[in-house]
């Protein structure tokens, strides 16, 4: 051990360090090499569209999101690869979920199952989900309802499957326009459970809001105040204290 | 039925879940790494077997090039790891895939970046003990080369889940540094707790299989060292660096769980967008 203690020791230990990582990085610019002269210059753009509108996305800016998808979508049909061209579909089908282009949503998630190959696969329950949503936002319920059943059967074959959590309160939405209250309370209820479980505590605030307006609906206001007042405290929980004074208003105003 | 594992855990959920998740996708988990770490680690055994005992300089390269080739290694198994937690099938075709798709350079790069950072506190502070030592101060000489452990150990466990950042978050280089030290902060005596016992168990069971004599061959057989050294590699590595980095991947979530940054959007967008 103390040959390491010198000046040799120590010199030799430096240029082992050095040249391993001068190898490591000449290992990763030859995978780099190797994986960019497998695609066009052609990919590379869609690729670059694909992430700019991916962060576009994030930060809410969902127009100049969309227009970075089709960009990147036109690129990709001159040039196709598939699993790239299947998350454009999804994500413009995305950015038409959150600014309620119902249709457009529906089509662009079908253009992905068209070209959806067993590499580029999301999984099937997570585009049942999403054309339910679009379904839904349509007003066709039954539709909705159907394409939502379907995520929550695959999704309930994965024992504490967390992504059940936004598949009950799809449900629950829809279950409350057929005017099923009983189901809708059972939906979400269950996704208030799967959300407790991973501590979000917005989603399980907006649950129990869903839950104490369907309450309203059916006459049941102590109900309905006990959830309105728990989802105060969960978003005041979770910094948004906005949301919690509105919320603990219509609390209130139920209570008076 | 196939069970999720993305849930809070305590260590010994997370050691079980891990060994849970290994089991049940042994091959293809095998297969991954068998396609990163035994050709990296025929040419550092390769340049070990020809080097002289004691070249210094060649045992440093080969301890910093097998950190290195585990991290690789470890890129490509997160995705498919995430999959299992998840309660979904794996493939051995996806993960080698999934990281390219991403951008082999940046994600090994972000991978090298953080290492790269270890190693140049480390070995600065620790050269500077050496001196010290060597300019007939030998106690200070000592407690410098302390503080290059204890920033050491510090930079461990906060670059600790670099590999999850950049394949579960889609999010690299500096910022995927800065991403894995947040989810760090407020657990930190955790994590060090958690890895530490984690890393030297591991560590103890991986000696104790590599000492155990497997080679049919003697030692005067000429090819020996190449038969002993796919047998050790193959023993040791493909079996330890899965469960290892199933276990961080699970830690992984369970801070993410923990400190309130795991949303039910997270977890559709992780999915959803995963496996592409």
């Amino acid at each position: 051990m103390g040959e390491y203690f010198t000046f040799d020791g120590l010199r030799e230990i430096i240029l082992g360090v050095i040249a391993s990582f001068v190898t490591a990085a000449l290992v990763a610019l030859a995978g780099w090499i190797i994986v960019r002269t497998g695609y066009g210059s052609a990919h590379r753009n869609a690729q670059r569209h694909l992430r700019q509108g991916r962060v576009l996305q994030t930060a809410g800016d969902f127009a100049r999101a969309r227009s970075e998808f089709e960009t990147s979508i036109n690129l990709l049909r001159e040039h196709p690869t598939p699993a790239l061209l299947a998350e454009a579909y999804l994500r413009l089908g995305d950015t038409d979920l959150a600014t309620d282009n119902w249709q457009g949503a529906v089509e662009h998630f079908k253009l992905y199952r068209e070209l959806a190959s067993k590499k580029a696969k999301v999984p099937e329950d997570l585009v049942c989900l999403r054309i339910g949503r679009a379904h839904l936002g349509l007003g066709n319920v039954d539709e909705a309802f159907r394409f939502l059943d379907e995520a929550r059967r695959i999704q309930e074959r994965v024992s504490q499957n967390p992504l059940l959590g936004e598949t009950y309160v799809r449900l629950a939405e829809t279950e409350t326009r057929r005017k099923r209250p009983d189901a809708a309370r059972e939906h979400y209820l269950r996704a208030i459970n799967v959300q407790e479980r991973l501590r979000d505590r917005r989603a399980e605030a907006g649950s129990r809001v869903g839950l104490a307006e369907m309450y309203v609906l059916t006459g049941d206001h102590e109900s309905a105040r006990g959830q309105y007042s728990a989802a105060a405290r969960l978003y005041r929980a979770a910094g948004d204290a906005g949301t919690a004074g509105l919320i603990e208003a219509k609390a209130a105003a139920i209570a008076a | 039925m196939n069970d999720s594992f993305i849930s809070k855990q305590g260590f010994r959920e997370l050691v079980a879940n891990a060994f849970h998740i290994y089991f049940r996708n042994a091959p293809t988990l095998i297969a991954i790494c068998a396609a990163v770490l035994l050709p990296g680690y025929l040419i550092t055994d390769t340049v070990g077997y020809f080097a002289p005992d004691d070249a210094k300089a060649v045992q440093a390269f080969d301890f910093a090039l097998r950190a290195f080739l585990q991290v690789v290694a470890e890129l490509f198994l997160v995705g498919e790891i995430s999959q299992a937690a998840f309660g979904q099938p794996t493939s051995v075709g996806r993960g080698l895939t999934r990281a390219s798709a991403r951008g082999v350079g940046r994600l090994i790069g972000t991978n090298l970046l953080a290492l790269a950072v270890i190693a140049l506190v480390v070995l600065v502070i620790g050269s500077a003990g050496v001196l010290i030592a060597l300019a007939e101060h030998p106690v200070w000489g000592v407690f410098v080369i302390f503080l290059a452990c204890i920033a050491f150990v510090l930079l461990w466990v906060r670059y600790i889940f670099v590999s999850q950042v950049v394949i579960l978050q889609r999010v690299y280089w500096v910022s995927a540094l800065r991403a894995s030290a947040s989810l760090v902060t407020g657990s930190f005596w955790k994590t060090l707790w958690y890895g530490t016992v984690f890393t030297l168990v591991t560590a103890l069971l991986s000696a104790a299989i590599v000492a155990i004599p497997l080679s049919p061959w003697s030692e005067d057989f000429a090819g020996y060292w190449i038969v002993e050294s796919i047998i050790k590699n193959a023993v040791a590595l493909l079996l330890f660096v899965p469960i290892s980095a199933a276990f961080w991947t699970l830690f992984y979530y369970s801070l993410r769980i923990e400190s309130d940054r795991l949303t039910t959007a997270d977890i559709v967008e992780i999915q959803s967008f995963g496996n592409l």
